[in-house]
């Protein structure tokens, strides 16, 4: 998988969320308890010594880990192979130009993307209603970004930079067939 | 309370601090329900003000919990007459702030300023087609200024706050306690600075650099104004984003740490356990100095043209400020609470769960700021999820804690069952609300649309009932603090020498 899925990464979230409230809630229901802070200070010192080295080395390793999953052309085309198609796509407030909007299932594709006026972000959005993988298009650059359609369906293109009062209307539709 | 006339003044002046920062907070609370409201589809702003209210949200509401944290903040620091701070000064800086302000309200409510709080180059400049009723270049110019006003309030804090602490010390490096930090805590002065000293320091040199960058991003645009830059592209758009997101993100990345400054103060009045400097907290203060200001890379993961080692260090800095937060601050809040025979009130509850709520979002902030997940998760509604979690649930919780503290020590008051279950609600809310952000950044929804697709209003709907039960909670509040403030603010004025 090129991307990674945002209800997978929410679990993760709420697995942690769940972890932490609960620690917090067993401290919390024992803050009435009176005891001396001499008792807890040495013990919280030892604490706070192991979840600096386990937070660091759970850094380090999500951190390597996760340059798998990098959105940058060098990276996409290791993990999605080389494009075999290229679009070009120009956006201005507030619609999309898009130069080819049918794409067949299993291609390889590179998408230029180009503003003519302010930024803009190409979010492309699968037919579920799910954000697949996105980049900002930003003025005076030729942006590159490397998906691969794996399913056929109705694709989405929504803006995700703010760029002016009609910013929420700014959506076009790709095709996979 | 009060041991002298210059404290006195020293607690006037951080009360207005906090109550305007109060009042500015519930304002912009019911211009987050409106909007919500109708993202919601219940309700109708329309797009031109939904726009223009997100951009006055987004730019008065963190100004607003950072002025209260700039007044509290100034009565720890000052108090004790150790640090003097100058009170004339402390005037002007929120005279400058409050004009700041003034500037930005009129610039988006009345000249119609919709740019986001971003301000993104080159939309100030480009707002789109004139016949849908959007800025111009006079309103641009005013919303700039406006910023500009509470950028340079914010510096002078930031210098005077470290001029004064360092003189109190004997230098900034004494403020700092290097020589302790460096000898791993084998050379100890005969008085270590405090946490909240470090934390001046510390705040104030960021600060220098935050606002330094922000003037940087306004000046080149004052010129393409002025007509002295003819191609607003001559600006870099890259490098303007990451001048911008330098000042943005740390500034109110800072106010959280002056918001614990007030928490390393209080929490110890109720739990009866001193918060002592020793050498994790002096190393981890310190370290924010430089890690506070690398995680502003992580706004611009999307904008591929960034060099990639700047994305590195946007990865970098995002994990590794969260480690002196979670081992120092989090940790230490929990030892002095557990087991320590603390009473429950309006000040401990904000507090303990002003510690909740920074992990929440702070839980989200770390892994959104991976660059894989940033690219299925930034802009939609996780980012405002993670940031109104540390900072609603943390920075605000804490600062509105300690004004309330404050009132109640000065004026006397005692609190009743009603406010304790209207700091419960207050927390209740924030959590919820904030979940359901998070639950539609799961799904995808985008984050500043004024409209809502059909299948993206349920996620607006469930946030609701969790606002309302925050204004509930917050409007309780605010009626005690507010019924109880002329005694507190008379108590001021009657010294009473220990």
């Amino acid at each position: 998988m090129p991307t990674l899925d945002p209800k997978m990464i929410f679990g993760i979230f709420l697995i942690l969320v769940v972890g932490w409230t609960l620690i917090w809630l067993w401290i919390m229901l024992r803050a009435k308890i009176a005891v001396s802070y001499s008792e807890i200070a040495p013990k919280a010192a030892k604490v706070r010594k192991k979840l600096f080295y386990v937070s660091v080395l759970i850094l380090a390793v999500v951190f390597v880990i996760s340059m798998y999953w990098l959105p940058y052309p060098v990276a996409r085309t290791v993990t999605v192979g080389e494009p075999t198609k290229t679009i070009m796509i120009t956006a201005e407030q507030w619609q999309w130009t898009v130069n080819d909007t049918t794409i067949t299932k299993g291609t390889v594709v590179k998408f230029i993307l180009r503003s003519a006026d302010v930024n803009h972000g190409f979010g492309l959005y699968d037919s579920d209603g799910t954000l697949l993988t996105q980049a900002q298009v930003v003025p005076g650059y030729d942006v590159t970004l490397i998906w691969k359609f794996d399913q056929a369906g109705r694709y989405t293109i929504w803006c995700l930079e703010y760029c002016g009062i009609n910013h929420h209307a700014m959506t076009a539709v790709l095709t996979v067939t | 309370m009060i041991k002298d006339y210059q404290e006195g003044r020293l607690y006037r002046v951080g009360l207005v601090y906090m109550l305007t920062g109060f009042i500015v907070f519930f304002l912009m609370g019911i211009l987050g329900f409106l909007m919500r409201a109708q993202q919601a589809g219940m309700f109708q702003l329309g797009e031109v003000l939904f726009y223009q209210f997100m951009t006055l949200h987004g730019l008065a509401m963190p100004t607003s919990v950072l002025l209260g944290a700039m007044g509290g903040f100034a009565i720890i620091l000052g108090k004790d007459g150790k640090v003097k701070l100058s009170i004339p000064f402390l005037w002007t800086i929120f005279i400058i702030y409050f004009l700041g302000a003034g500037f930005v309200i009129y610039a988006t409510l009345l000249g119609g300023f919709a740019t986001g709080w971003t301000m993104l180059h080159p939309l100030p400049l480009s707002p789109g087609p004139s016949s849908v009723g959007v800025w111009n270049e006079i309103t641009t110019v005013v919303a700039f200024t406006g910023v500009a006003f509470v950028a340079v309030s914010f510096l002078l804090y930031c210098i005077h706050i470290m001029v004064a602490t360092s003189k109190a010390y004997g230098g900034m490096t004494k403020a700092l306690a290097w020589e302790y930090l460096f000898s791993f805590g084998k050379k100890e002065p005969k008085e270590l600075p405090r946490a909240i000293d470090i934390i001046a320091v510390v705040v104030a040199i960021d600060g220098i650099i935050t606002v330094l960058s922000g003037v940087f991003y306004l000046v080149p645009l004052y010129a393409i104004i002025g007509g002295i830059v003819s191609n607003p592209l001559d600006f870099n758009v890259v490098f303007a984003k990451n001048l911008l997101y330098i000042f943005g993100h740390t500034l109110v990345n800072l106010n959280i740490y002056l918001a614990a400054g007030l928490v390393y103060v209080t929490l110890p009045e109720y739990t009866g356990r001193p918060w002592k400097t020793s050498w994790p907290v002096v190393a981890a203060l310190n370290s924010v100095i430089i890690l506070v200001l690398m995680p502003a890379f992580h706004h611009v993961y999307q904008d591929f043209p960034q060099p990639l080692f700047l994305h590195i260090i946007g990865q970098i800095g995002s994990y590794g400020v969260a480690i002196p937060a979670l081992v120092v601050t989090i940790v230490g809040g929990l030892t002095l609470i557990y087991r320590s025979g603390m009473k429950w009130s309006v000040p401990s509850i904000m507090m303990a769960v002003g510690l909740w709520g920074w992990v929440f979002g702070g839980i989200g902030a770390v892994i959104d700021a991976t660059i894989g997940v940033n690219n299925v998760m930034h802009n939609t509604m996780w980012v405002p999820a993670h940031f109104h979690g540390y900072y609603l649930i943390g920075a605000a919780f804490f600062v509105w804690a300690y004004f309330y503290h404050v009132v109640a020590r000065l004026s006397g008051f005692e609190e009743t069952a009603a406010s304790k279950a209207a700091a419960i609600l207050f927390s209740i809310g924030a959590a919820g609300f904030d979940f359901s952000f998070f639950l539609s950044g799961a799904f995808s929804v985008p984050r500043r649309f004024a409209v809502y697709q059909t299948q993206w209003q349920m996620f607006a709907m469930i946030s609701l009932p969790f606002i309302m039960l925050i204004g509930l909670g917050v409007s309780w509040l605010g009626f005690e603090l507010l019924t109880h403030l002329k005694p507190s603010w008379d108590s001021t004025k009657h010294p009473t020498p220990s």
